[in-house]
């Protein structure tokens, strides 16, 4: 802006630029006020934040690989149905015998 | 400071209110000027201007970098302006292509205005111009807005603003050599 304003003859009043930006800076405070948390974070920050995620994640999808593949594989009927052989009577006689009759017979010592 | 350090103070919560000082520090009188020679009355301008920095500060996440910092901000006073005149006129929208009949009872209302013969004169020749000459010369001769800044404020094409302003100034040279200022 150059001198050449002042040939309007507009006047202010006295402070007024000071004034307004007191003005302006409370109105606006007291609407939005000032967030404390510094949410900008460094790389190095996000990084190492990235790889622990990425180990959490890691170590809770092998653990449940685990326990889902932790069945008894010498049960003739999940051994037959892993070897995708056909499961006959033979088979299921064995598996009762072993998971369930022994489980549910008192057996006195 | 440069603009992109500002911007990215406004554009971070944590020191969004800091930037906010910086920008009305640098830019607050420029604006308060080139509202306050489009609504004449110093509390109009007010008015204008602090609506205008509330709109800023609401709007600071929305600004999209196509232009510089400056011309944003003197493209929402001139929207302002428009919607404060509109207003004042009770019309539907403001004439741009019209003047303004208003315009000496406006200045010799405003208790801020120093009524010499030099600004006497030179008012009587801007109140014959429709109020997009006046503005488009405003900005170009008092605020010094290149013609493609004044182009992207007033969203007219810059070829208009070219011959508006240079007709204008002519307009301008000879009342004055006329009258012998």
């Amino acid at each position: 802006m150059n001198h050449h304003y002042k040939k309007l003859g507009f006047k202010i009043p006295d402070n007024y630029f000071k004034e307004f930006k007191k003005k302006t800076l409370v109105l606006i405070t007291k609407n939005n006020p000032q967030v404390n948390k510094n949410y900008s974070f460094s790389f190095y920050q996000l990084s190492i934040a990235a790889i622990i995620i990425c180990t959490l994640v890691y170590y809770t999808f092998s653990s449940s690989n685990e326990i889902e593949t932790n069945f008894n594989s010498d049960s003739p009927i999940i051994s037959t149905m892993l070897s995708d052989e056909e499961i006959t009577e033979e088979f299921m006689i064995e598996y009762f015998a072993e998971e369930i009759v022994f489980d549910q017979i008192y057996i006195p010592k | 400071m440069k603009e992109d350090a500002l911007l990215k103070l406004l554009k971070n919560p944590a020191s969004k209110n800091e930037g906010f000082k910086l920008l009305l520090d640098l830019y607050h009188e420029k604006t308060y000027w080139m509202i306050r020679k489009m609504v004449l009355s110093h509390d109009s301008a007010n008015d204008v201007l602090q609506e205008t920095y509330v709109r800023i500060f609401n709007g600071i996440e929305k600004f999209k970098e196509k232009s510089k910092l400056s011309t944003w901000i003197y493209r929402i006073a001139y929207n302002e302006c428009i919607r404060f005149l509109t207003n004042e006129s009770k019309l539907k929208k403001v004439e741009l292509d019209s003047n303004d009949d208003n315009y000496s009872r406006k200045l010799y209302a405003d208790e801020y205005f120093d009524a010499e013969n030099l600004s006497l004169k030179f008012h009587q020749i801007l109140s014959d111009l429709s109020l997009r000459q006046r503005n488009i010369f405003n900005m170009k001769y008092f605020d010094e807005l290149k013609f493609n800044e004044i182009s992207e404020i007033t969203g007219t094409n810059i070829n208009t603003i070219k011959s508006t302003y240079y007709l204008v100034e002519k307009i301008i040279k000879k009342e004055i050599n006329e009258s012998s200022l």
